[in-house]
């Protein structure tokens, strides 16, 4: 396995900028995950990597050796495609080896390791079979048993599983997981679903408009997000954010808007990353909040800011949890709520309290993060070091990843 | 109404080939009587066996068989070949080098024929069957490349990915990827080039001195005249050597509709 480095990776289309300075570290061993909307750039990293395009500038090596000048063919890194593309006039057992064929691998030992990963992947019954003739989970396997066949350096994965129904995928990123750990390979996962970055990644990097914004943990780019762009991508739904007027009063800082009336907000009580950004803030901010941190009505949150006072529009029930849509000022918001308390009706109006520890703050010209926070470092199995956590809220909806067996 | 329609041009279209059936049946002076019949009374089978002793049929339809086949082959293989990069690579000027074999298109064939026999000649090849097949090794027409390429161009490009990825070269994925996802178009393409070629009359005419050497339509055209024309032998002969294109069309359009049901299917 590798380590994978891609620095300064440019790649336009005619007008349209598809990668703009793009840089990124995989450690060896690491499953990162490339988050991003469609449109964002993120498959051109792949194809760039894989050599299907050819970057306009930037470079691109693994193991310290350029790749990037290489014919595709001698990169020696692996695909997974988004329609998986099966060679359909092949035999599951001839897709397999095709990899292996075309690297000129003895026929007894090209038996031996289709047989091998067909095991592994449970193929071993549809060996010869037609692509044609396979359930849409099948396919994606056979897809996944012909990148892995090769022993390749790295493996790219291209939206892997979302031509799988709802059900299947949840079960397969399971196995994905789980194979993960067990080959331990460097692995470059691009997804615009954020359940899956969540759960899969190591790391996740966040690019919008082919540009990198943040690279780090689930953990940390889903609480501490680098600016605007990452919280309001990363999250269902989004980081509320409201735009208000910002000054510094010593050890509080006081806020406002038109419409709102001003509060204040003791800077001790908020994240220790934002103690210096608060104490002396610009005059514009954008405050960042998730659904879970906020309160509506009574008997809202101990210790919380109220904000205001806001009318709400819409309750949605997703069985274990309401998430209700209230407007302040010109503000939409979100927040989370359990099923077990009373349900809101639409048009009544409540004190809108938030966990002072969850505040998140932005400076509102550039739309970058206020707090200060060190990058957790590109390893995957460091432990989780947070700057600060959701402290006594309620349990956020990002499931901790599990426990990782060491993959070196 | 549509059923009537093509009932009336299935007719139209029959009706030569019925008559010359009809007329490869009949006794010598049973051919121009008037009014003529079309199912003749005393059918002359034995007309098959002296037509194809009148001319050296069986030689000459080797010869035809020779031609049309080694150069509907070379055609196939070399309009792919040609095909293929301009249906897949980005190269500089390849747009270019494609509207000039396009415009080879517009040339008529007449305008070639001087200058290419004196090439032929000059190449020592008058006389053999060289100018007939080399050409077709070497792209097949400009007809061929183009409809390959259109072809190829309707085929998922991420197939070609995945096999540059899984480490595959172009060539390897030209075998490979390509050429068994294009059997349907590759089969129609040998198919109508080898019926032109078994067919041709003008290039043989040309370029053929020896009647040892001679072609079937070539063959057949020394009927004319010769014989006084013995109409039911020349249709006799006619008809045999309808038979291989025919068959031919039979076999290959199950495996044409076949391929492209196959491709429906895979979605």
């Amino acid at each position: 396995m590798a380590r994978l480095s891609i620095s300064h990776l440019s790649k336009r289309y005619g007008a349209v900028t598809a990668l703009d300075d793009f840089s990124l570290e995989v450690a060896e061993g690491e499953l990162l995950v490339l988050l991003g909307p469609s449109g964002s750039g993120k498959s051109t990293v792949l194809k760039l990597i894989a050599g299907i395009e050819e970057a306009d500038s930037g470079e691109i090596s693994i193991d310290g050796a350029r790749v990037d000048t290489l014919v595709p063919q001698r990169r020696d890194v692996a695909m997974v495609f988004q329609s998986y593309a099966l060679y359909p006039h092949m035999s599951v057992f001839a897709n397999l080896a095709f990899p292996l064929r075309s690297a000129n691998v003895a026929k007894a030992e090209v038996a031996e390791r289709v047989a091998e990963v067909a095991r592994l992947l449970e193929l071993d019954e549809l060996l010869a079979r037609r692509p044609g003739q396979l359930s849409g989970g099948q396919q994606q396997r056979v897809a996944l048993g012909r990148a892995i066949v090769r022993r390749p350096k790295a493996f790219l994965m291209d939206e892997p599983l979302s031509n799988l129904d709802a059900q299947l995928r949840a079960r397969t990123r399971l196995e994905l997981s789980r194979l993960h750990d067990r080959l331990g390979a460097t692995t470059v996962y691009v997804t615009h679903d954020q359940v899956e970055a969540m759960t899969m990644g190591h790391r996740i990097a966040v690019i919008h408009q082919g540009v990198l914004h943040q690279v780090d943990t689930p953990e940390v780019v889903y609480e501490h997000p680098a600016d605007l762009t990452v919280a309001d991508f990363v999250g269902s739904p989004p980081m509320n954010s409201l735009r208000l007027r910002a000054s510094g009063q010593g050890d509080a800082i006081c806020l406002g808007a038109e419409g709102l009336p001003a509060f204040r907000v003791e800077v001790a009580a908020l994240d220790p990353g934002l103690h210096a950004a608060a104490r002396n803030p610009p005059t514009e901010v954008v405050l960042g909040f998730r659904p879970e941190h906020v309160a509506l009505g009574d008997p809202g949150i101990a210790g919380g800011v109220a904000i205001g006072t806001a009318t709400v529009e819409r309750v949605e029930s997703l069985g274990n949890e309401r998430i209700v849509y209230a407007r302040i000022g010109s503000a939409l918001l979100s927040a989370r709520a359990a099923s077990v308390a009373r349900r809101p009706r639409p048009g009544a109006r409540a004190e809108v309290t938030v966990a002072a520890r969850g505040l998140r703050m932005f400076d509102a010209a550039a739309g970058t993060s206020l707090g200060k926070r060190s990058s957790a470092p590109p390893i995957p199995d460091e432990p989780l070091a947070l700057a600060g956590g959701p402290g006594q809220l309620q349990e956020h909806p990002a499931s901790p990843h599990p426990a990782r067996e060491s993959t070196t | 109404m549509v059923y009537a329609v093509s009932l009336g041009g299935a007719l139209i279209v029959a009706l030569p080939v019925v008559w010359m059936l009809s007329t490869a049946l009949k006794g010598a002076n049973a051919v121009l009587s008037v009014p003529p019949t079309l199912v003749p009374l005393h059918p002359h089978l034995g007309n098959f066996r002296t037509a194809t002793d009148l001319i050296p049929f069986w030689r000459e339809a080797a010869n035809s068989a020779l031609v049309a086949g080694v150069g509907s082959v070379g055609t196939v293989l070399s309009s792919a070949l040609a095909a293929y990069p301009l249906a897949r690579l980005r190269a500089r000027g390849l747009g270019a080098v494609f509207v000039v074999i396009l415009a080879t298109l517009m040339l008529p064939g007449q305008v070639l024929l001087v200058s290419q026999f004196l090439i032929f000649k000059g190449l020592g090849w008058y006389g053999t069957y060289l100018p007939l097949i080399v050409p077709s090794w070497l792209g097949g027409g400009a007809f061929n490349i183009f409809l390959l390429r259109q072809f190829f161009l309707s085929l998922p490009r991420e197939l070609d990915q995945a096999a540059l990825v899984d480490g595959a070269g172009y060539l390897r994925i030209f075998w490979r990827i390509i050429v068994p996802q294009a059997l349907p178009a590759l089969l129609a393409v040998g198919l109508l080039d080898f019926v032109s070629k078994w067919n041709d009359f003008l290039g043989p005419l040309i370029y053929l001195n020896r009647t040892a050497t001679y072609t079937l339509p070539l063959g057949l055209a020394t009927f004319q005249g010769l014989y006084s024309t013995s109409w039911n032998y020349l249709m006799a002969d006619t008809a045999l050597a309808v038979v291989p294109c025919v068959a031919i069309f039979f076999v290959a359009q199950r495996f044409v509709v076949r391929g492209l049901v196959v491709r429906g299917t895979k979605g």
